[in-house]
């Protein structure tokens, strides 16, 4: 398990982190979104043991991974933008990984090179930018690791090769439980992939939760009521539900609340709708409304 | 799915990096190999065959040492050997020294190559020692081999050629490998606490300059400064931050006479003795380079242990150091800029204002290159704050005195010898004694080393507990003129004042050096300065005790017309027409005449030393004449066991090289009458044999 407790990382006069706390379990996917500069991959590069954390602690199974080699063998990290010098190629990436990690799984790398349509040959700065993602990507799950970091690993990479990443991934985390904490600002990106999720903002942590129940616990519902439903009836709705937003147009209602898809249908059938239904919200939408329920102006987090 | 651990799990950290480090630098030491190969080797076996041929192309050397083949070789080739080491080897290996430590951690100057080797499963102590000594090994080795082929191609080229290259070239090698660790391992701090290459070559160069800037500076001013100032510029000093210098003094002073085993020079069949080395590092450059090799590794792990992932292309890494680097070339900009502008406009103020001018540009321009602006400027003001009070204390101290250098006096009981010389010393004092000593006291001696020569000046060492103890008078009559603070422009200064030296070597071995080149000569300093002229051990030196009539070689004598009009205070033209001068040779009956009066007269009560009155007085037919005496040197066969022992004492090791002691001429002063009647005679003869023929 992934603990992060307590963790400040500054940059000079500036608090990139500041005092978050974090947990991963074993064999999850965690997803860890936020805007730029909200600090993600300075976290990831914290668990990582890039980082020396200035204050509070990261421990990965009970042990801080910064000049720790026994607790860098089980993890790997591939940045967002994957360092290659000139000369190298994917053999010669795999000869630099299976010299440092003892783990390394040469079977793994030659399933993992036929998968992905790379030339193990080629030099890799000659390469695309998905292609270099995806050398770095054979090279790390080629490694073994317990935990998996991937900063920004989508991008570049076209819809085919994504789902087959997803693909492989998940393989991984299904037969060694694996676990992968995986940072992005694409919500789109981590909805099917990731079973929790953590939003970061302005160096703290603003929501960390099992994306299931994320999306359980809030509806997005609609109704046509005639006549409109009054002031009276609103709030008679408002008490009922915990309602994160709502909008009237005319006779029609659509809002957003925490609470099931039953609870939100029998609150609604008790006002009596000419029409009513339940929505399913998208990542994003859940992360809209409750940034938006918190105070904050997700027009500006999510820029 | 199960991990296949495919290599052993037990593997030493530090060889995994030392070989993913040998790996990485190959390219290099494929491209160094190759260099040092045309360089050491080819260039000595072509040197070796371009000598061979020339010298059986010669009968140049049969009249000298060099008639054996092999000693001539030996010569050449230890010398061409050292100068491609000094010109070609170091500047190569020093060049790939800084390729292979910025190929093996320029990462730490990438933000995304340190995601990539910071979050390596290896600790980072072993990935610095696995690439230290990855890199150096990769300097060395190919080197190794290289001298190995230099001893091989001298082997096969006759005996002697080995003997005396062999040993040069593992001394030089041992030389290299200390010189090029500590340069390396400089040049690798300055990457560890460097952001940028930028950073890493501008701490380099302002290092590197400032240090030895800094010490040059310092001694200069305290040159101008303290009365007294014995410029004491140590090379190994200035060069102590230095090692692409300071490690390389060794060659640079390497001088191919030492490869010559004793007795070399004077045979035709020389002995074959390699245990006399060709270069000759003091003890103290040693432990010096070696503390500075082990100190640095040291710091440099912790350093590297330390040092933030996040500095890679930042501004924002280790202070202490920037903040020294910036301190030193602060300091050297103050001075320097003190210095001149005070040489141009002479004045305490114009010193003062120019340094703290200096000093501040200097760290703005130096906060600029390695902040990228100003803006932290604000921030290192309270380290040029304390570099003012650094300085401020550190003038202070100098133009007070503090540490007592100038009125610093030995005692007596620890003084082992003094030697003293200068006008101030013969200041008023027209007699013999100061004939015997201060004239003619001192021998230049001609060293050899069978091709070359040189020239040894040797100033009477005085020993006796008499001599010391008038010195020491003297010296206390010198500082009894001076009182602080001693200001870099003095507003008393007096071009009449002269100039004197004195140098105590002491029991424990250390000397003591004063040179005063304002020395006002007063009575007290007049009267104790002919005590020291009278003593007998400084006036045991002259010459005069060494040469016999023999010596003469010949002697000059000039008659000229002189008229002069003293009513009108302004000399007439003077009749050429009348004037004559002659080099006249003698017998030997006339130079043990000549002799044995010159002496007569020295040593009479009668003899004045007076070159301002008699000897411009012209003769009542309004003539006037100079007359010298030239001696001829003295061979090694004539030394004297006393003179002997001076110049061993002098000389050291270089007094088995003396071969003769100079010639020199002897002005005949105005009282020596029948001497110079005697000149005249001869000269006279000569006159009228000209005329006759």
């Amino acid at each position: 398990m992934i603990a992060v407790e307590s963790f400040t990382k500054k940059f000079g006069t500036l608090n990139a982190l500041d005092g978050i706390n974090l947990q991963v379990t074993e064999g999850s996917i965690f997803g860890l979104i936020g805007s730029n500069g909200a600090g993600k991959s300075t976290l990831l590069r914290a668990i990582s043991g890039v980082y020396k954390p200035d204050d509070g602690s990261i421990l990965i199974d009970g042990e801080a991974p910064y000049e720790n080699a026994k607790v860098k063998q089980r993890l790997c990290f591939v940045s967002d933008y994957p360092y290659y010098s000139s000369q190298d190629t994917l053999e010669s990436l795999a000869r630099f990984y299976r010299r440092f990690y003892r783990n390394w799984h040469e079977e793994e790398f030659q399933q993992l090179i036929e998968l992905f349509p790379l030339e193990p040959k080629q030099r890799i700065q000659s390469m695309s930018k998905g292609m270099q993602r995806q050398a770095a990507l054979i090279c790390a799950l080629s490694t073994c690791p317990d935990y998996l970091l991937l900063d920004e690993v989508f991008d570049g990479l076209d819809p085919v090769m994504r789902q087959l990443l997803k693909r492989v991934i998940s393989d991984h985390v299904a037969a060694r439980d694996m676990t992968v904490l995986i940072a992005s600002h694409n919500l789109r990106e981590l909805e099917d992939f990731c079973d929790h999720v953590g939003l970061l903002h302005k160096g703290g942590v603003l929501i960390e939760q099992e994306l299931e129940s994320l999306r359980l616990g809030i509806q997005k519902a609609q109704a046509v009521f005639q006549p409109p439903l009054d002031d009276e009836m609103l709030n008679t709705l408002r008490q009922t539900l915990d309602i994160v937003k709502l909008e009237r147009h005319g006779s029609l209602i659509s809002f957003v609340a925490r609470s099931t898809e039953q609870k939100v249908m029998d609150s609604l059938q008790l006002l009596h709708p000419v029409f009513c239904e339940s929505l399913p919200l998208s990542l994003e939408e859940v992360f809209i409304s409750e940034m938006e329920a918190a105070g904050y102006d997700i027009d500006k987090i999510l820029s | 799915m199960t991990s296949t651990r495919s290599y052993p799990k037990q593997r030493s950290a530090t060889g995994t990096a030392f070989r993913w480090h040998w790996r990485k630098t190959g390219l290099l030491l494929l491209l160094y190999t190759l260099l040092l190969l045309v360089a050491l080797p080819g260039c000595f076996f072509l040197n070796l065959l371009y000598n061979m041929s020339a010298y059986l192309q010669s009968n140049y050397y049969s009249e000298t040492i060099f008639a054996v083949k092999e000693v001539y070789l030996a010569q050449e080739m230890t010398e061409y050997l050292n100068s491609i080491i000094t010109w070609m080897v170091i500047p190569i290996a020093v060049v790939f020294a800084f390729l292979m430590a910025y190929s093996s951690f320029s990462y730490l100057h990438s933000r995304r190559a340190t995601d990539l080797y910071a979050a390596l499963p290896i600790r980072r102590t072993p990935m610095l020692l696995g690439g230290i000594l990855s890199n150096l090994l990769q300097l060395f080795l190919p080197l190794a081999a290289s001298m190995g082929l230099v001893q091989a191609i001298g082997r096969g080229y006759g005996d002697l050629v080995y003997p005396f290259s062999g040993v040069m070239i593992w001394e030089a090698f041992g030389l290299l490998v200390l010189g090029l660790t500590a340069a390396y391992l400089l040049f690798l701090f300055m990457i560890v606490i460097s952001g940028t290459l930028l950073d890493t070559m501008f701490s380099f160069v302002v290092l590197s300059v400032s240090w030895p800037l800094l010490w040059l500076i310092t001694n200069t001013i305290c040159e101008q400064v303290l009365p007294g100032y014995v410029s004491e510029l140590n090379e190994n000093l200035c060069f102590a931050l230095v090692p692409i210098v300071g490690t390389m003094l060794p060659f640079f002073a390497f001088d191919s006479s030492y490869c010559f085993p004793n007795g070399v020079t004077n045979t035709t069949a020389p002995a074959v003795d390699t245990a006399a080395l060709p270069y000759t590092p003091s003890l103290g450059w040693l432990v010096w380079w070696l503390l500075f090799v082990v100190v640095l590794l040291v710091v440099l792990v912790a350093v590297f242990r330390i040092r933030k992932s996040e500095c890679a292309e930042s501004t924002h890494t280790f202070f202490l150091p920037r903040g020294f680097f910036r301190m030193i070339c602060s300091a050297v900009a103050g001075l320097a800029l003190a210095y001149l502008c005070s040489a141009i406009l002479p004045s305490n103020l114009v010193f003062a204002v120019a340094g703290l001018l200096g000093t501040f540009l200097a760290h703005l321009f130096a906060q600029a290159i390695w902040g990228r602006g100003l803006r932290g400027f604000a921030r290192t003001l309270p380290s040029y704050l304390l570099l003012l009070v650094i300085m401020g204390t550190a003038g202070w101290m100098v133009v007070n005195d503090v540490p007592g250098y100038v009125t610093y006096l030995p005692d007596a009981d620890e003084v082992e010898s003094v030697s003293i010389s200068g006008d101030a010393l013969s200041d008023g004092h027209n007699t013999l004694d100061y004939y015997l000593s201060v004239w003619d006291s001192g021998m230049t001696a001609v060293l050899t080393n069978g091709e070359n020569e040189s020239y040894s000046y040797l100033t009477p060492e005085l020993q006796s507990e008499e001599s010391i103890a008038a010195v020491l008078a003297a010296h206390s009559a010198v500082l009894e003129q001076l009182s602080g603070p001693y200001l870099p422009f003095s507003e008393e200064e007096d071009e009449d004042d002269a100039y004197l030296m004195i140098a105590y070597t002491l029991k424990d071995g250390s000397t003591v050096e004063r040179n005063y080149w304002n020395v006002s000569v007063s009575d007290t300093l007049r009267e104790r300065t002919g005590v020291v002229l009278a003593l007998e051990d400084y006036q045991q030196t002259s010459m005069l005790n060494e040469y016999e009539a023999g010596d003469i070689f010949s002697i000059d004598y000039c008659r000229y017309a002189v008229s002069v009009d003293w009513e009108e205070d302004a000399p007439a033209s003077d009749d050429l027409d009348e004037s004559y001068s002659y080099d006249v040779e003698l017998t030997e009956e006339q130079k043990e005449l000549l002799w044995s009066t010159f002496l007569e007269e020295l040593y009479s009560e009668d003899f004045s030393y007076d070159i301002t009155e008699e000897d411009n007085d012209p003769d009542e037919d309004g003539y006037d004449e100079d007359c010298y005496i030239n001696m001829d040197a003295i061979q090694r066969e004539r030394f004297s066991p006393e003179l002997l022992a001076l110049l061993e004492q002098d000389l050291g090791e270089d007094a088995d090289l003396v071969t003769a002691i100079d010639s020199r001429t002897y002005w005949v002063p105005a009282c020596c009458q029948k001497t110079r009647q005697l000149m005249r005679e001869y000269a006279t003869g000569v006159a009228a044999e000209e005329e006759t023929n």
